[in-house]
């Protein structure tokens, strides 16, 4: 769940309100899922061959409308979900909206979530697959001020700092085993970046291609640290289905994963032209910080070489990777003992 | 709550078997529920299987607070510091400030609708700021727990005061008693069984308080209080160590709920009928 | 003996019109025990309030003399109901005008245990107001107005709520005090067999507006049982009862000519 925390530094909305309603929204979905028949399992399928009603589907965002999402709405906008006889319903969420659990129960055809849910939500019987990975370099890092005494995330590590970092988040297990004696002190990430700037915390969890945007068009020049480059690399945007749904609707989840292919590669050719719509539906980010996080991100979406039908796809061994951190993170039992279950990517 | 009450001292040792007695019956109903309440929660499971991921068992949450037993008593001890510090705070703040309040129709007339206000202001949402103000660590955790507990206090002092008996008021005006005086020796005994009241809904705030703290501003690290581990356990999709630690949140606050019930009851049982 | 209080002309008008008290006047020697009796409503509680600086009239004067050589009269209330703080035990009670005069510890609890003996309650001193009866708690009440040793006692119907026989035991024991501490006494009823017996001086009040309508003398040295049952007795609350009812009488005719 790496975007959970990123509500609060982005937009200023407290931590705390998202995490209580994390923890009602959770108790919602299994009082919802325990009395109800889950939403997907009852729509017709549309009748093969007839020209069909559009087929309604909703997807769940764990975030406010931003670039981060911005192949979606190219989509959208573009109406390449009609096309593939979708009406999608994007819903945006924030830190507290618990993505993983509504789509594994079916309550949402389709939800972003963390390459690393999907692995834990399986092994507690929430049986997601990952669809589609916006991200092929993780965006998560962690920013610094430029002056900063710090030259690496070891000598971060090793000082007496305070970092903004949410504790439970799998890359900060994976940073406080990699370097172990470590005497930052952690605190949760509530207050948004107003700590960050007044100095409170010295550094701060985010995604390189939109925290630090935002104080660098605020005057506070930062650095980043990639935790891809320091070795932890999960899917950490994906949009992801339900098992059961998938095993009923491979077409329709081939359709959206076409429509998303496509609106992603537009997206990447000419942002500007999409994010005046996505800035309307969030006003806590500037359209200039928009456009600034759309460059900023292209290379961690599409790496140079990248194919336009390849945005979006995933890799056995990633998988496998992320498996292997996670168990010896103890944040998973076992490796699933078919990864070719934990993800689909559409022909 | 009150049910578990503890009945009037005997005052003849003969009577101890039927005090215990009475007490055990007192406790049947309350432990039923809970029995009642836990065997349908695993009815549930049984009978919808919602998944562990959303709906984890009864038993399941024993077996991960069993687990997880060193960090879930660490949690408990820290969270019970910060929401018994936060408490004192309250309990010295709300008296004072009941007694300025009780003592003054225009000062009453001017802050008490304020205060009323303040209580409404949802907690989370000053959470962040109180950081701001009180730094990281358990002073953030200490003033979300006071800044909770402290209407109730505030409100059941003025309450209790402004309904001293004017026999008695009239009566210290006779024996020339100084306006400290009344105070000290019939106004705050005379309120006690209501700031009482107001102690006990206090202190079960004051953990829930101590909690919203904790999510915005406490440290993280080998000793986590409870807003700390039910974060990380959120994320980390533990979903049976989030019902076990408010599990343990819900004991912080019955044992706060508990000892200051106990302190009232010591303190008025001799003269109050609440007391008995 | 001269006057210990002096009330001339005493009118009390309330804000919602009722007129208490007008043309209140009455006399009381030093040493002696005067009554006020009269119907509920009349003024008799009014009065001893002004008295007691409670209240202040708002025609007349009423005075309260100190003793040669004082400079305030000390002056003790005692009124209808005990009014005890139910968080302190007995002793503490009475000792609470002492704690409030700054009385160090030592000095205020034995002078309260010497008054609880008075009022014979030596072995009541740890017990909490709720774990007394109605005619102890009224004894407490009386030691806790003693316990300053003031010049005046005024009581407001202290035994009204309270059995006979309690009663009288109350009444023979303010007569013995009242001997002992050599006080001037001021009592409130509205019983007129006790009205006969306490009174050296006994004033009848009228209501609408409260007045004195007439000021007896039963002239008793000795109170005992034997009093009670005798003639002469029977021939003073014969009389007092008439000119009470006389006063209820003559109520609506003063209302009208007021
Ligand atoms: N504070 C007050 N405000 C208005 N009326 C009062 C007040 N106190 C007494 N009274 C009225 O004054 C009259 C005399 O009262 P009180 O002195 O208590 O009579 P008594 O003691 O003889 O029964 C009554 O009519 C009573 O209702
Ligand atoms: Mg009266």
């Amino acid at each position: 769940m790496s975007i959970l925390q990123r509500l609060a530094e982005s937009c200023g909305i407290p931590g705390a309100v998202a995490s209580a309603r994390g923890v009602a929204a959770a108790v919602a979905v299994a009082l919802l899922a325990a009395c109800g028949e889950p939403g997907g399992e009852t729509k017709p399928s549309a009748p093969a061959g007839a020209a069909p009603a559009p087929r309604a589907v909703r997807l769940q965002l764990n975030w406010m409308p931003e670039p981060e999402f911005g192949g979606i709405y190219a989509a959208q906008q573009d109406g390449l979900f009609a096309r593939e006889g979708l009406a999608v319903e994007v819903i945006a969420g924030s830190a507290g909206t618990p993505t993983a659990q509504m789509t594994a129960s079916g309550q949402v055809e389709f939800g972003i979530v963390g390459g690393d849910q999907v692995l834990t939500l399986r092994e507690k019987g929430g049986d997601l697959v990952g669809l589609f990975a916006i991200f092929q370099t993780s965006p998560m890092g962690v920013m610094v001020r430029a002056d900063a005494p710090w030259k690496s995330l070891q000598e971060l590590w090793a000082s007496d700092a305070t970092v903004a970092m949410e504790a439970g988040l799998p890359f900060v297990r994976y940073l406080n085993q990699k370097h172990p004696g470590g005497k930052v002190r952690l605190v949760p990430t509530g207050t948004g970046l107003a700590a960050f700037e007044q100095g409170a915390v010295q550094a701060q969890q985010c995604f390189i291609s939109a925290e630090p945007v935002q104080m660098e068009l605020k005057g506070i020049p930062v650095r980043v640290f990639s935790l891809a480059e320091g070795g932890y690399d999960p899917y950490t945007v994906t949009v992801a289905t339900g098992a059961a749904f998938l095993a009923k609707d491979r077409d329709a989840c081939a359709a959206f994963v076409r429509a998303l292919r496509e609106g992603w590669a537009r997206y990447l050719a000419e942002p500007a032209k999409y994010n005046p719509a996505i800035a309307k539906l969030n006003p806590g980010m500037t359209l200039a910080a928009m456009d600034v996080a759309a460059r900023k991100q292209h290379d961690l979406v599409a790496p140079p070489g990248t194919g336009a039908n390849e945005v979006g796809m995933m890799e056995r061994a990633r998988w496998e990777t992320l498996a292997r951190q996670l168990v010896e993170l103890g944040t998973l039992k076992a490796v699933p003992p078919v990864i070719d279950d934990v993800f689909w990517n559409a022909p | 709550m009150s049910g578990a009450r503890a009945p009037a001292p005997a005052r003849a040792p003969s009577r101890a078997p039927s005090r215990a007695r009475a007490a055990l019956a007192a406790a049947v109903p309350p432990f039923a529920v809970i029995v009642a309440s836990i065997l349908a929660w695993q009815g549930a499971v049984w009978a919808f299987r919602p998944g562990e991921y959303l709906l984890p068992s009864p038993v399941q949450v024993a077996e991960e607070a069993w687990d997880s037993r060193a960090t879930l008593a660490r949690a408990a001890w820290l969270t019970g510091l910060s929401a018994a510090g936060g408490f004192a705070l309250a309990a010295f703040a709300g008296v004072l400030a009941g007694s300025v309040l009780a003592a003054s129709r225009f000062l009453m007339r001017g802050l008490y609708p304020i205060a009323t206000l303040l209580q409404m202001v949802p907690l989370v949402a000053i959470a962040p700021l109180l950081v701001v103000w009180c730094g990281y660590g358990w002073r953030t955790s200490v003033a979300s727990a006071a800044i909770v507990s402290v209407f109730p206090v505030l409100a059941s002092t003025l309450d209790g005061m402004r309904g001293t008996d004017r026999g008695l008021v009239e009566l210290f005006g006779t024996l020339h008693a100084g306006r400290v005086q009344r105070w000290w020796k019939l106004e705050l005994p005379w309120a006690l069984p209501s700031i009482v009241t107001g102690l006990r809904v206090a202190a079960g705030l004051s953990v829930i308080g101590a909690i919203v703290g904790e999510f915005v501003g406490a440290f993280a690290g080998d000793a986590s209080p409870v807003g700390i581990v039910i974060l990380s356990a959120l994320r980390e999709n533990r979903t049976e160590l989030v019902f076990a630690a408010v599990l343990t949140a819900a004991v912080v606050g019955f044992a706060l709920f508990g000892l200051v019930s106990a302190l009232g009851w010591v303190a008025l049982r001799r003269w109050h009928a609440s007391g008995g | 003996m001269p006057d210990a209080i002096t009330v001339t002309g005493v009118r009390r008008a309330f804000d919602d019109g009722t007129v208490a008290l007008d043309g209140a006047t009455l006399s009381v020697e030093r040493g002696s025990v005067a009554v006020l009796v009269g119907p509920s409503g009349c003024g008799k509680t009014t009065l001893l309030r002004i008295l007691a600086g409670l209240d202040a009239p708002d025609a007349g004067t009423a005075s309260v003399a100190p003793v040669a050589g004082e400079g305030a009269a000390r002056v003790s209330i005692a009124f209808q109901e005990p009014r005890l703080l139910p968080w302190r035990n007995a002793l503490r009670n009475v000792a609470l005008p002492l704690e409030l005069a700054r009385v160090a510890k030592a000095d205020r609890d034995a002078r309260a245990h010497g008054m609880l003996s008075l009022v014979g309650l030596a072995d009541a001193g740890r017990k909490l107001p709720g774990q007394l009866s109605g005619g102890m708690r009224m004894r407490v009440a009386i030691a806790r107005a003693l316990v300053t040793r003031p010049q005046v006692l005024l009581l407001d119907e202290p035994f009204g709520a309270l059995d006979e026989i309690t009663r009288h035991q109350l009444d023979d024991l303010v007569l013995r005090l009242r001997a002992e501490l050599g006080m001037t006494v001021v009592l409130v009823t509205h019983a007129i067999t006790e009205a006969a017996y306490m009174g050296d001086r006994v004033f009848v009040m009228a209501p609408s507006p409260g007045r004195v309508v007439r000021a007896f003398e039963p002239g008793f040295g000795m109170r005992d049982a034997a009093l009670r049952a005798s003639p002469r007795f029977a021939a003073v609350v014969a009389d007092l009862t008439q000119s009470l009812a006389g006063a209820m009488l003559a109520a609506p005719e003063a209302g009208v000519r007021a």
